[in-house]
């Protein structure tokens, strides 16, 4: 059971990634990869800010606003430096390294004394239970674990209502186009520039508050924590397409399906890992698993159409 | 339905066999067509053959009638079952009927016309000549003082009368008002009282005026030549080939030996091979002091280009003054020709659709007048020639047609 | 109302793919004015609607709307007081959202947009209301993605959004080209009633000839960069599809009358 609670908690916090990396790929149609460096800055600048005594929730908005800044610096550079996408998006997370360096002072920040943002909800629940451990289905939950699994959903189900109820506002739709159709949302008066930056800034805020979480569910800050995330996100929302059907293009369908795809995905990993998979096997199978997700479909449909001609034909 | 048709001495005849209706009888003006472009203007239709002759089939056979007697040709079925016979005479076009196959008048006309006439080929292309007045002569003067491509002044134009007795060329405008005249100064050709003018205001199609009863059309003429007098000789071309055609300085040719002169005014009416020319696409009115207007690039708002060679197969009329004495005097409104050494040659050529002429010999006035009242003219063009190497258009080509020619002489007013 | 003054543009100039597309080319305007640009392929009537549209800055020139000098505006500023369509029907809407979602971003053109939510029930019924006149029965489709349209639909509706809040100028790139005869002829029917009715000023491009004789009051004609021809007032309520061929042809015979055709010519008309 603690596995289970365990790959929840860590799959809806990287559902914030994912909803990050959902903004820039799928609705702003912008190949990101500031997401590597950013989720690790939202993380670090949290650690610090926490080390140094700052109150849970205030350190971690830091992370947020620090994820921001990095993509408002991508977004900035892609749009009025004129640098390819891609490239923007590595040179940012390749600053970022040394920049997160540099906040943390070393590689690695520890923080296993400092306050956390289920801090408050474990003492509710230590006041109602009284005890350590609840049992949850018969089996014994850590309050510890359970506090964070519940102060997690529930911010990220705010998360999620608050994106959904944006990309539905006159701006939302705005930016939606903008990621669509440039040439269109120009057409109706809008800068689709700055809809571009400000969309890689709130993709990347999300992102740097699930590093930001992600910190203080694991203890510590890491400046290699960010290797391989985009993947990750990726790879989350193609499981979240393929539960809630590629047609449903509505924004809310996106938003639920992107954590459910992450959630699922940490549950497969983890029941991977217990059936024995090298953990430093991970990113690769991560890998091919996109890359499957990616040419699959293409090849499958090459497949049905040379089935079906061949049926006819006969 | 089947056509098949088959030359006889004096006339062609067409075997139809089938129906003839709806569905065929455009096929079967069109053969009529074809066979009067190429000079046939007897034929008989052998029906014999004609299973079936419904009202649109015989429409098309009065249609028929109708365009051979208009150039002077002739149309009869002949060999009609009893069937047509009935058919035709019911609905009252039994005159179509003929009892004896050959045209009468035909073998008349041929051996009337022989008498009179000379014939020789030049490049495949038969020309005969028939003798129309003795003492024909044409005395042509210039009309008009400007000088191209200078600025245009009042002073220099001349009110000219173009009626009957005249044929004329040049620039210039019908005469209201001499402000109007200054804008619209164009290309104009003129002969039997109708003249064809092309307003220099990038018009497409040149207007006309027509001498009718006591209107005599005028223009303000800002330059050009015009005649009076009378031709002394006609000259009928067609081919003995397919794809034979005759170019202008070969037509010029045989009207300088039949009018025995170097100096000619000739007015023709022929199918046209290809045109290549120009023609004012902007007055000359309106050229500024100092500004040259005949200057690459500039020239090109004046003076449109035919850009290849153009309307081939139309009925052109053309009317002109050549003069191949060689004498090395510039005479006003007859510039030199590149392909022959010593020619001056000025000649306007007025486009209408085809219309096929009489054969035989035929005269100017009536022509003309026919061609004016058919149809609209397309175009107008001054005829030129285009030398380059390679990229050249080459020469105006005829393919068929009437030329009316005299010997000419020139008189030049005085210029300043 | 729009006064475009010897407009330059040249594409990659210095390279050998140096396009000279516009090559000084001014035109008025008058406000209620619908005028039709007709030319050659490349003779550069896309590359001056975009140039008034704003897709570049001009090399040189001005461009005048409403009494304002644009000439250094961004195209989305511009787009506060134009209204385009496209000749792609899929350039002129997103194709993922829906119909009700497409349109409601065009009824804030040039407007400031905030967190207010685009849809409502007021905003459903007033686009329910604006797109049932033409008949496509799209008034119970709001919520369908626009890429589950026709072409021909969409580009109702683009030229219906083009037009949703009144533009002081409505540019129209070939906008029924890539449709079937029928829907063209329903598009073009369409553009016509709305600029009457809204009594718009607009400029459309158009490779059709009997468009550019029925619809607009006034025919521009452009080549190599250049207009070449100006047809309006009653010389346009003469011109014919055959007056409009005639003039390519001038155009055609103009190019091929070159220094050595001058140099063949000229001294043989004296
Ligand atoms: N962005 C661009 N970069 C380079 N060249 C361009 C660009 N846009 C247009 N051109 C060139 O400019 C010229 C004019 O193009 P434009 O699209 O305006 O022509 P058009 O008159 O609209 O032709 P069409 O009828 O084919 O649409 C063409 O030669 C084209 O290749
Ligand atoms: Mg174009």
């Amino acid at each position: 059971m603690t596995l289970v609670v365990g790959a929840f908690t860590m799959g809806l916090i990287l559902s914030l990634l994912a909803l990050g990396v959902l903004i820039s790929f799928r609705i702003l149609r912008f190949c990101d990869i500031t997401v590597d460096g950013s989720i690790t800055l939202g993380a670090s600048a949290t650690a610090v800010l926490l080390v140094a005594g700052v109150p849970p929730w205030p350190a971690t908005l830091g992370g947020f606003a620090a994820g921001m800044a990095a993509g408002f610096v991508t977004g900035i550079l892609h749009t009025h430096f004129k640098i390819e996408e891609l490239l923007s998006g590595i040179l940012v997370m390749t600053a970022l390294y040394s920049v997160n360096l540099r906040v943390m002072g070393k590689s690695n920040v520890p923080m296993l004394d400092s306050g956390s943002i289920s801090d408050w909800a474990e003492a509710l629940l230590r006041k109602m239970y009284g005890a350590d451990k609840i049992g949850v289905l018969g089996w014994p939950v850590p309050v510890r674990d359970l506090a964070m699994l519940l102060t997690v959903a529930a911010l990220v189900a705010a998360i999620g209502i608050l994106l959904n109820i944006f990309l539905r506002t006159n701006l939302g739709t705005a930016v939606r186009a903008a990621g669509e159709n440039p040439q269109m949302i120009r057409a109706q008066g809008v800068d689709n520039r700055w809809m571009q930056v400000w969309g890689i800034a709130v993709s990347n805020g999300l992102v740097g508050l699930s590093g930001a979480v992600l910190a203080q569910y694991q203890g510590f800050a890491d400046v290699q924590m960010g290797i391989g995330m985009m993947v990750w996100g990726l790879a989350s929302i193609i499981i979240g397409e393929a539960l809630i059907g590629k047609k449903a293009r509505s924004p809310g369908m996106m938003i639920i399906g992107a954590m459910m795809g992450t959630v699922l995905f940490r549950l497969l990993i983890a029941i991977a890992l217990r059936w024995g998979l090298n953990p430093n096997d991970l990113k690769l199978v991560t890998a091919a698993f996109v890359f499957a997700a990616l040419v699959i479909p293409h090849m499958a449909g090459k497949l049905g159409r040379k089935i079906m001609k061949g049926s006819s034909n006969a | 339905m089947n056509i098949t048709s088959s030359h006889k001495n004096n006339y062609l005849e067409l075997k139809l066999e089938g129906r003839l209706d709806a569905a065929w009888a455009e096929h079967f003006v069109s053969t009529v067509s074809a066979a009067m472009r190429e000079g046939r203007h007897h034929i008989r239709v052998d029906a014999l053959g004609l299973s079936y002759l419904s009202s649109a089939g015989m429409r098309s056979l009065l249609r028929a009638h109708r365009e051979l007697t208009s150039v002077n040709g002739s149309f009869a079925v002949i060999r009609a079952s009893d069937f047509v016979v009935n058919t035709l005479s019911m609905s009252g076009f039994d005159t179509l009927l003929a009892l004896d196959e050959a045209p009468a008048e035909a073998v008349a006309d041929e051996e009337a016309t022989s008498a009179k006439s000379k014939s020789w080929s030049v490049n495949g292309v038969r020309i005969e000549s028939y003798s129309q007045q003795e003492d024909g002569h044409m005395e042509v003067h210039t009309t008009g003082k400007w000088t191209p491509w200078q600025p245009l002044r009042e002073e220099d134009c001349a009110k000219i009368a173009l009626g009957r007795d005249c044929i004329a060329i040049g620039s210039g405008a019908p005469a209201d008002e001499w402000q109007n005249a200054r804008e619209q100064m164009g290309d104009y050709a003129s002969a039997a009282g109708c003249t064809a003018w092309l307003p220099g205001t990038g018009a497409d199609a040149p207007d006309y005026l027509v001498q009718e009863g006591r209107y005599v059309p005028e223009l303000l003429a800002a330059s050009g030549l015009r005649a009076v007098g009378s031709f002394s000789q006609l000259l009928r071309f067609s081919p003995e080939n397919d794809g034979a055609s005759l170019e202008l300085p070969r037509l010029l040719e045989a009207v300088f030996s039949s009018t025995g002169s170097t100096k000619a005014a000739f007015v023709a009416i022929a199918e046209a091979g290809g045109l290549v020319g120009v023609t004012l696409s902007r007055s000359p009115g309106l050229i500024s002091e100092g500004e040259h207007a005949d200057e690459f690039p500039g020239v090109r708002d004046w003076m449109s280009f035919c850009g290849e060679r153009v309307h081939h197969g139309r009925q052109v009329l053309l009317v002109g003054f050549a003069d191949a004495s060689g004498s090395g005097q510039s005479q006003p409104g007859l510039p030199a020709i590149p392909s022959r050494p010593g020619w001056k040659l000025h000649v306007h050529a007025v486009v209408f659709p085809f219309r096929p002429l009489p054969n035989g010999e035929i005269f100017m006035s009536e022509c003309v007048e026919q061609l004016f009242a058919a149809a609209e003219p397309i175009a107008m063009l001054h005829l030129v020639e285009d030398e380059r190497p390679t990229l050249g258009l080459g020469k105006s080509s005829f393919i068929r047609g009437a030329c009316w020619c005299a010997p000419a002489s020139f008189h030049t007013e005085n210029r300043k | 109302m729009l006064e475009i003054n010897n407009v330059v543009k040249t594409f990659n100039p210095g390279t050998p793919n140096e396009v000279r597309a516009l090559r000084g080319i001014s035109m008025k305007l008058e406000e209620g004015c619908f005028a039709a640009i007709i030319g050659t392929n490349g003779s550069g009537k896309s590359t001056s609607l975009n140039a008034v549209a704003g897709s570049f800055l001009p090399d040189s020139g001005t461009i005048l709307l409403d009494g304002q000098d644009i000439s250094n505006w961004p195209e989305y500023r511009r787009a506060s007081m134009i209204g385009r369509v496209f000749q792609n029907p899929f350039a002129g809407t997103a194709a993922e959202m829906s119909i009700a979602e497409n349109i409601v971003l065009s009824m804030r053109r040039g407007m400031s947009r905030g967190l207010g939510m685009a849809l409502n029930r007021r905003v459903r019924e007033e686009i329910r209301e604006r797109i049932r006149p033409l008949n496509m029965g799209l008034e119970n489709r709001i919520d369908n993605a626009m890429g589950s349209l026709s072409g021909g639909q969409r580009q109702a509706l683009t030229l219906l959004m083009a037009t949703w809040l009144r533009p002081k100028l409505l540019l129209l790139d070939e906008h029924t080209a890539a449709l079937d005869p029928k829907s063209a002829a329903q598009v073009a029917t369409l553009t016509k009633e709305i600029i009457e009715r809204e009594k718009l000023t607009a400029l459309m491009v158009t490779h059709s000839m009997q468009q550019a004789v029925q619809l607009p009051q006034r025919i521009i004609m452009m080549h190599k960069g250049q207009v070449v021809e100006d047809i309006h007032g009653v010389r346009k309520a003469r011109t014919q599809v055959a007056d409009l061929m005639n003039a390519f042809d001038r155009v055609r015979r103009r190019d091929l009358f070159d220094q050595s055709v001058a140099e063949q010519v000229l001294p043989q008309y004296a």
